[in-house]
């Protein structure tokens, strides 16, 4: 599964990756050199999920496209397109997304495309409002290109590496690729309904995006709660529950657990399910009361999982059996 | 201004900019690492009443640490600053190369001994995050011996801390420490309750701060500093926990390898329970917490009583 991250120098696009699948601190990021070439980042932290990032430099332009640019972008299934919120006017950065839809959706038809209308933090960008306006005139003057030219309208996101913004945009739009997950995030409404949970979340426990939700919609407090939670787990784990020199990703093993109890009633349960990956339920405290049957769904739930991320390998492996 | 018994003077001193006021916003003041940024220079001295572990009292003297404050309090304001004081903190930017720093420091420690003799000097070696990590022994030792010359021979402790870690949570759970006249009692108490809930180690945190203000080990474990780690790693979480418009009433870690319960325990305090024994049943334990609570709401208040 490979994604492309595009964008005019300067925007953002290294930092954004560095600081989600690198752990690098936002204020770090000032300090990075400029990307030359293309870099890849793989992510593999658990057994269901694979993808590759491509980074391209900031001056790569369409127009000179060559072979080796093309080959790459025509196996990705989505390119990121980021502009940079706070560098007005837009229709210099604006022009150039459009030239990439129009040149990659002629040779990777099925490719998707996302907008993130990134560095909506700071002084410009205090109000909601403020944030919805960049957003609504950005897509504005994409709006006449796109029907134009017949291309495929792509999706936008708000982001910031300030705050979770990026993790909420990288984690739904990892979820527009994968359509097994589908398929899990019904799993997880029925979750949901039997054991009288308010919200889920499967988290990849590593960089924090969830691989899926439940289909009510995600508001961001709670999705900040559960990666704190996460945080919490792992640091106490780290401290007590590794023997010898043992590193986080033993501190995190089969019987990894906790609970959380809000004094607003809400109770926070986190189970974990694979190799770094971590159910993470937000209950009523009331609802909570019969933990061993919510244990018993989940641990139905995990089967249910496995059992469709090893269909989804099956399919994968056939498809490139046949080509 | 009244100065009784349980109000503990407390006075926060060094040069402007070392990050006097960062700390106790930290510390006291729910404040988030990063948003210390926003806070301005002290105008004079800033005073607050700080209620800890339910009836200790601290005031806590931030003074302001520019040159002309400096000035008045070594000399129209010698008597009423220094008077009294229970614990100095001074603390230095180990960045900074200013001469006046440690002669501003000197001139603290001769006050000190002239208007509060009895008073215990606690020094913070502060920002030590600014210094590559290969250099930060070597550094911090040197600035640590230059104090040592410059306190009159008088009892001093050294502390080398930094807002973006945990260092910052030991120095302030001793120096609170200090001044709780019977922790003596408050930790032979809880090596009972240890023992009786075949725990392997109990901590008693303060409930706003989470600053450690007792323990129990059992058993022997390899990291010296956890429990600051734990006051920090719960600290920020209270304040996610805040962002949410809540407030984190309990908690439990597991794995294969232990148990960690985190529970209000009485009025003023927080109680961590670390098992690493499997056959210690989980509802046990949080039912013998329950028990203890009672208990231990007198032995607590008896351990901020002088005797």
């Amino acid at each position: 599964m490979q994604i492309a991250l595009l964008g005019t120098k300067k925007v953002g696009k290294s930092s954004i990756l560095k600081v989600v699948f690198q752990k690098m601190s936002p204020n770090e990021t000032l300090f990075i050199d400029s990307t030359s070439r293309i870099e890849e980042i793989k992510v593999e932290n658990n057994p269901y999920t694979k993808y590759t990032f491509v980074d391209f430099p900031g001056s790569f332009e369409v127009s000179q496209i060559n072979t080796q640019d093309r080959k790459i972008l025509s196996k990705c299934a989505m390119i990121i397109y980021v502009l940079d919120a706070q560098d007005q006017p837009y229709n210099k950065p604006l022009e150039k997304f459009i030239n990439i839809i129009t040149e990659v959706h002629s040779f990777n038809p099925d490719c998707m495309f996302e907008m993130f209308i990134h560095k909506i933090d700071g002084d410009m960008f205090v109000t909601e409002d403020l944030k919805l306006e960049a957003q609504n005139g950005v897509s504005f003057l994409l709006k006449s290109d796109i029907q134009e030219r017949k291309l495929p309208e792509p999706g936008y996101f708000l982001t910031s590496i300030y705050d979770l913004s990026i993790f909420e945009a990288l984690s739904k739009i990892l979820i527009k690729v994968s359509p097994q997950v589908n398929y899990i995030q019904n799993m997880l409404d029925n979750l949901m309904n039997y054991c009288r949970i308010d919200k889920v979340y499967l988290f990849d426990v590593i960089n924090k995006l969830y691989i899926a939700t439940d289909s009510t919609p995600v508001d961001l407090i709670s999705y900040e709660l559960c990666a704190d939670m996460i945080d919490v787990v792992i640091d106490v784990s780290c401290i007590y529950g590794i023997t010898g020199n043992d590193n986080m990703t033993s501190a995190f093993d089969r019987k990894s657990t906790s609970v959380i109890k809000l004094d607003s009633g809400l109770t926070l349960y986190l189970r974990e399910i694979e190799h770094m990956l971590a159910l993470v339920c937000l209950v009523k405290e009331d609802n909570f009361d019969r933990q061993n049957l919510i244990d018993y769904n989940i641990d139905i739930f995990k089967d249910g999982v496995k059992q469709i991320f090893q269909a989804h390998e099956k399919l994968l492996k056939s498809e490139e059996n046949k080509t | 201004m009244e100065e009784n018994d349980s109000n503990r003077k407390v006075l926060l001193m060094g040069k402007n900019g070392a990050g006097k006021t960062s700390m106790r916003s930290i510390i006291f003041a729910n404040f988030l690492p990063k948003d210390t940024m926003r806070l301005g220079f002290t105008i004079a001295i800033n005073e607050s009443r700080i209620r800890f572990l339910g009836t200790l009292c601290l005031a806590l003297w931030d003074c302001g640490g520019q040159d002309h404050f400096m000035q008045h309090y070594f000399e129209s304001q010698r008597d009423t600053l220094f008077r009294s004081v229970q614990v100095l903190i001074y603390v230095f930017d180990i960045k900074s190369d200013d001469q006046r720093d440690m002669k501003y420091y000197k001139s603290c420690v001769e006050a000190i001994k002239e208007h509060s003799p009895t008073a215990r000097i606690f020094v913070l070696i502060h920002k030590m995050d600014l210094i590559p990590l290969e250099k930060r022994s070597e550094t911090y030792s040197k600035k640590e011996r230059e104090v040592y010359q410059n306190s009159e021979s008088l009892n001093v402790v050294c502390f080398g801390t930094s807002i973006w870690d945990e260092t910052l949570y030991l120095a302030w759970s001793k120096i609170v420490n200090y001044m709780i006249p019977n922790s003596e009692m408050l930790s032979q108490s809880l090596k009972k309750f240890c023992v009786a809930c075949e725990a392997d180690e109990v901590v008693l945190f303060e409930k706003s701060t989470f600053l450690v203000i007792s323990s129990y080990s059992a058993k022997e474990h390899r990291d010296t500093h956890r429990f600051e780690k734990i006051s920090n790693i719960i600290k920020l979480f209270k304040l996610s926990c805040s962002k949410a418009a809540a407030r984190f009433k309990s908690m439990t870690v597991a794995n294969s390898n232990f148990c960690a319960f985190i529970d209000e325990f009485t009025s003023s305090t927080y109680i961590m329970l670390v098992s690493s024994d499997s056959s210690v049943q989980p509802a046990l334990t949080q039912m013998n917490i329950g028990i203890a609570k009672k208990h231990f709401e007198g032995i607590v208040k008896a351990s901020t009583v002088s005797q």
